[in-house]
């Protein structure tokens, strides 16, 4: 070994199994190798290791599904857009509606006093769900972003 | 379909406005120009030259088609919203990759918050009969690997891009995606110590 550490070695011949090492890289690992028998044996479970994930193939995808990506894609893409109008326009449907039937809650000398509380007070409630959902989603988005750093 | 058509007739159209020679020459460079100046047919271009890397990386990395197809579909949404952020000096696919790494990872938080999803060892395809077993062990091995590690095997085994394209990819130095991938089939290694008969290691490791 002498001077490089057995470690080093190891992840030398690990690279050379990967095609990844260079002319003075190669002749270190085939010189090492016919000295060490720990790292011959290493060396032989290693390829047969690696001749059986060179078998193995991530399962294919439906035909139809490449065919049909970009237009998925572009779809997506065109359907953001759809609901970012849909969106501003419901909200301001919402708020005015909202606004107008609190009008005419207040207003409307028909109703009785505890029924006109109540449904002021389930409407403000919804309002106040409402604002707190979209505030979650956009913090806890916006945060998550710098999580990405596992374990 | 109709629309893939339409899409296509776009194409066409766009490629006789500026030559269709030309059009076919174009750089991954001048075709992202072209996105970042809004063009979607350009995106098409690119999305289609990498739609396939984009799939099965995720697919390593979430377990699931459906899963795999909405992430990588998603990231290359988000990559278009996105594309003026992007420097045209620099490669496309290891920016791109980044992002959609990050969408497999938030998903991959949620799920694992949810339930515990048993991972489809179907994902890798079993043509033949033989080594069956032996493989879907692996792929449980490789699913249990770290995370930082398992990106590694993929990319590497199973999209075989070299050390240097990794390195670039992930952003990490070559050294250090050699002595990761050297662990991780250590580690790929031992599981499968029984099945390949290496039993006389678990002596020798004391």
């Amino acid at each position: 070994m002498g001077y490089r550490n057995h470690q080093q070695i190891k992840e030398l011949i690990s690279s050379y199994m990967d095609g990844e090492a260079d002319e003075k890289q190669k002749k270190i690992v085939e010189i090492h190798l016919k000295e060490c028998p720990e790292c011959q044996r290493e060396f032989e479970e290693m390829k047969k290791l690696e001749e059986v994930m060179g078998q193995m193939e991530l399962k294919k995808p439906p035909k139809e599904t490449w065919q049909v990506y970009w237009s998925s894609v572009y779809n997506r893409l065109e359907r953001r857009i759809g609901w970012i109008l849909f969106s501003i326009g419901a909200i301001i449907l919402l708020f005015f509606g909202g606004y107008k039937a609190v009008e005419g809650i207040i207003q409307d000398q028909t109703t009785p006093l505890l029924l006109k509380v109540g449904i002021l007070a389930a409407m403000a409630g919804l309002a106040v769900l409402l604002v707190s959902i979209l505030r979650e989603r956009l913090f806890v988005r916006k945060r998550e972003r710098y999580e990405e750093v596992e374990k | 379909m109709p629309q893939e058509r339409a899409l296509e007739g776009k194409l066409v159209v766009c490629g006789v406005q500026s030559g269709m020679s030309e059009r076919k020459t174009l750089s991954e460079k001048d075709l992202l120009k072209l996105v970042q100046a809004g063009s979607r047919e350009a995106y098409g271009e690119v999305v289609r030259k990498y739609m396939k890397s984009a799939y099965y990386i995720a697919l390593g990395i979430v377990h699931n088609h459906q899963d795999a197809l909405d992430l990588s579909q998603e990231a290359f949404v988000k990559a278009f919203r996105n594309i003026k952020k992007f420097n045209t000096d620099k490669a496309f696919f290891p920016w791109f990759y980044r992002l959609m790494k990050n969408l497999c990872l938030d998903h991959l938080r949620k799920r694992d918050r949810r339930v515990e999803v048993p991972l489809e060892e179907s994902q890798v395809s079993c043509e033949d009969e033989k080594n069956r077993e032996l493989k879907a062990t692996l792929w449980r091995g490789i699913a249990a690997l770290p995370f930082e590690q398992r990106e590694l095997v993929i990319l590497r085994y199973f999209q075989q891009f070299s050390y240097q394209e990794i390195a670039e990819i992930t952003a990490k130095p070559v050294g250090t995606i050699m002595s990761s991938l050297y662990y991780a089939k250590k580690k790929l290694k031992e599981i499968l110590a029984k099945h390949l008969g290496f039993e006389r290691e678990n002596k020798r490791e004391n």
